[in-house]
């Protein structure tokens, strides 16, 4: 039996929360700064006055850096914070849901689901009629629709396999069909060479010249999606020890884990619709914020958010800096720091158990 | 609360298939109010099964009721999770999670149909009945310990907390005694001996009539704590009534499919003439250092 001294997560967990939420802002602010075109904070300032409250750039600023700063630089980072923060909330309730810490919309095959319906609108999207063709919207709905169609497919095969739904049943299935998505996805880019460019860049993610529209749209997904995930934190708890003691427990299983997995697929659809597949950070910002808070989710939900958040941010600022003028798939930049994580998991969870 | 099967079965995979299994077979029985009832039977006989059908975890044929009387019986398959929750609350076999709560928090989450925070907040008479509880089952001083570090004895007293701190007025325990030392197994049978007493259970919850449904494969304990002995074989419930009537060798060598009874006397026996022959032998170590010193 261990006698190791427990990390103590129980003790003033608001302000650990204060601190931490402070600490991801900072490092959201550096990684705006921080550039091909280094920002100081002074000029920020200046930028956002002048773009906020129309007050006038001092004159020893180079105008060019108020162009970076407010149509590329910020509305990019923003971008890259929210879509890490709604990956990682609702990868954070994939693994509650399926009582697994190792899944993830990105192991489910969600992401690749999604990325496969915003490949069809990319290519497809000219002959949908007009009412519909804002490309804006249908990303996001196609996004939706097909990463929740491939979550659904994913339990259903699984289920078909194997009654009992077993961690490593679903997580292959998911592993499975996530690599059929890409194989669709390649066809599609190999007929279609002309939108060829365009679809890699969704295969691997990017946040190359996402603009305003796009915080626009993933503010509120992420914002209000975190929010009502958040309403059911303690369900969540209690999903965790299993189907059967939750309903033991007084828990609307079914219900509750329904509206769990249309939320967290929604908020990962429209994000991977916008940004492409952008693996681990879902499972790896989650898992971080569970050893700092432990695995209580009215914590674990908005922590993860913002975790995942900073750390997307990071990821972009590498993506973008690494090789600069060239750019890195920031997809490829998570995985490098993702992968090692997954699998340090995946052993300890297999000693463990 | 009383609890009344009439003609249940269940089993388990797809119904009219040869997958499925039937494991209860034909049950009825009601279980009075305040009762303290052990089920006790072969490994395999639908001690389980019976649990889960009565915490309506398992779809059924025939009918269980649950109510204040025998005019208000209500179905437990058309009540809601919530309903029953309210009513009933089971100690699973099996506790098991994947993540790391603290033995407060898994406790707490027992007290999930009493809370009406939607963001999770414990109020202060929640966590105050946790406390108590943790203290009664022996948790307090491992109580900020993670779930996924204890012993199979302790992560069982954990659940039976949980189980406890729901404040039904019924509760079924799955082999409650499992991985517990001696000490605990005697403990649990004085705070399940507490709790199902309408005079004491003040100290665990609001005073109201308790019925306790457990399964025990331990039968000294189930005679120790049973008002009344349920005996299953092959999925039917082959005997049932006060524990002093009804336990004769013949009873037990059907339900048991050998001579129990002569095995228990034979046990007896050899723990009788071990604890007469026995002496303590750290006393003559204790010599040995005082002589030495």
């Amino acid at each position: 039996m261990k006698t190791a001294a427990v990390p103590d997560k129980t003790r003033h967990p608001g302000r650990r929360a204060a601190l931490f939420t402070a600490a991801s802002f900072l490092v959201l602010a550096v990684c705006i700064l921080c550039g091909s075109v280094t920002i100081t904070p002074a000029e920020a300032g200046a930028v956002l006055m002048h773009r906020l409250f129309n007050a006038a750039l001092p004159e020893t600023m180079d105008p060019m850096k108020d162009t970076i700063f407010w149509n590329i630089r910020l509305p990019r980072a923003l971008t890259a914070f929210l879509a890490g923060g709604t990956l990682s909330a609702a990868g954070a309730v994939m693994q509650a849901v399926l009582q697994n810490p190792l899944a993830s919309s990105y192991t489910l095959g969600v992401s690749s689901g999604a990325s496969l319906g915003a490949a069809i609108v990319i290519v497809y999207g000219s002959t949908i009629p007009t009412f519909l063709s804002l490309q804006n919207f249908m990303l996001p709905l196609f996004g939706f629709v097909f990463g929740l169609g491939t979550v659904l497919l994913v339990i259903l095969i699984s289920n078909a396999i194997d009654h009992g739904m077993r961690n490593v049943t679903v997580i292959l299935t998911g592993m499975i069909l996530s690599l059929f998505m890409n194989g669709v996805m390649t066809l599609l880019s190999s007929m279609h060479s002309e939108h060829a460019q365009q679809l890699w860049l969704w295969m691997t993610g990017s946040f190359s010249g996402r603009g305003w529209i796009h915080v626009a749209i993933l503010l509120p997904v992420c914002i209000a999606g975190t929010f009502l995930l958040c309403l059911f934190s303690r369900e969540l708890d209690i999903l965790t020890f299993g189907e059967e003691q939750s309903m033991a427990l007084g828990v609307d299983v079914s219900r509750v884990k329904i509206a769990m997995i249309l939320i967290s697929a929604f908020m990962t659809g429209v994000t991977v619709s916008f940004t492409g597949v952008i693996g681990f950070v879902d499972l790896a910002a989650p898992h971080a914020v569970r050893r700092i808070f432990g695995p209580s989710h009215r914590y674990v939900l908005p922590m993860s958010a913002l975790a995942g958040g900073a750390f997307m941010a990071v990821c972009d600022l590498i993506a973008r800096t690494a090789a600069a003028p060239r750019e890195i798939a920031v997809g490829a930049v998570t995985a490098l720091f993702g992968a090692p994580l997954f699998i340090a998991i995946f052993f300890r969870s297999r000693k463990a158990g | 609360m009383l609890i009344s099967l009439q003609h249940v079965s269940a089993g388990y995979g797809k119904p009219k298939t040869t997958e499925y299994v039937e494991i209860l077979n034909d049950v009825s029985f009601t279980f009075p109010e305040g009762g303290r009832v052990c089920i006790a039977g072969q490994n395999g006989s639908g001690k389980t099964t019976l649990m889960r059908v009565i915490a309506g975890l398992l779809p059924y044929r025939g009918h269980v009721c649950i109510g204040e009387t025998k005019d208000t019986l209500r179905e437990i398959s058309r009540m809601k999770r919530r309903e029953v929750a309210e009513r009933i609350a089971l100690m699973p076999q099996f506790p098991e999670s994947y993540f790391s709560y603290t033995v407060t928090e898994a406790v707490l989450l027992g007290r999930y149909v009493h809370m009406k925070n939607r963001l999770g907040v414990a109020s202060q008479a929640d966590r105050e009945t946790v406390a108590r509880t943790l203290e009664r089952t022996g948790l307090a001083e491992i109580a900020d310990r993670q779930i996924d570090e204890l012993s199979g004895g302790q992560l069982q007293r954990v659940m039976l907390a949980r189980t406890l701190v729901q404040e039904t007025p019924v509760i079924l325990l799955d082999e409650p005694s499992n991985h517990l030392d001696m000490r605990y197994q005697a403990e649990l049978t004085e705070i399940l001996k507490a709790w199902a007493d309408p005079d004491l259970s003040g100290n665990l919850g609001k005073p109201q009539p308790r019925t306790l449904i457990s399964v025990f494969n331990n039968l000294w304990q189930a005679m120790d704590l049973a008002d009344i002995a349920v005996f299953m074989r092959e999925g039917r419930i082959l005997a049932s009534g006060c524990p002093s009537e009804i336990m004769s060798p013949e009873l037990l060598k059907d339900v048991y499919g050998f001579d129990a009874a002569s095995y228990i006397a034979h046990t007896a026996e050899a723990w009788q003439s071990a604890v007469d022959s026995a002496a303590d032998p750290r006393i003559l170590s204790k010599k040995d250092k005082k002589s030495s010193t």
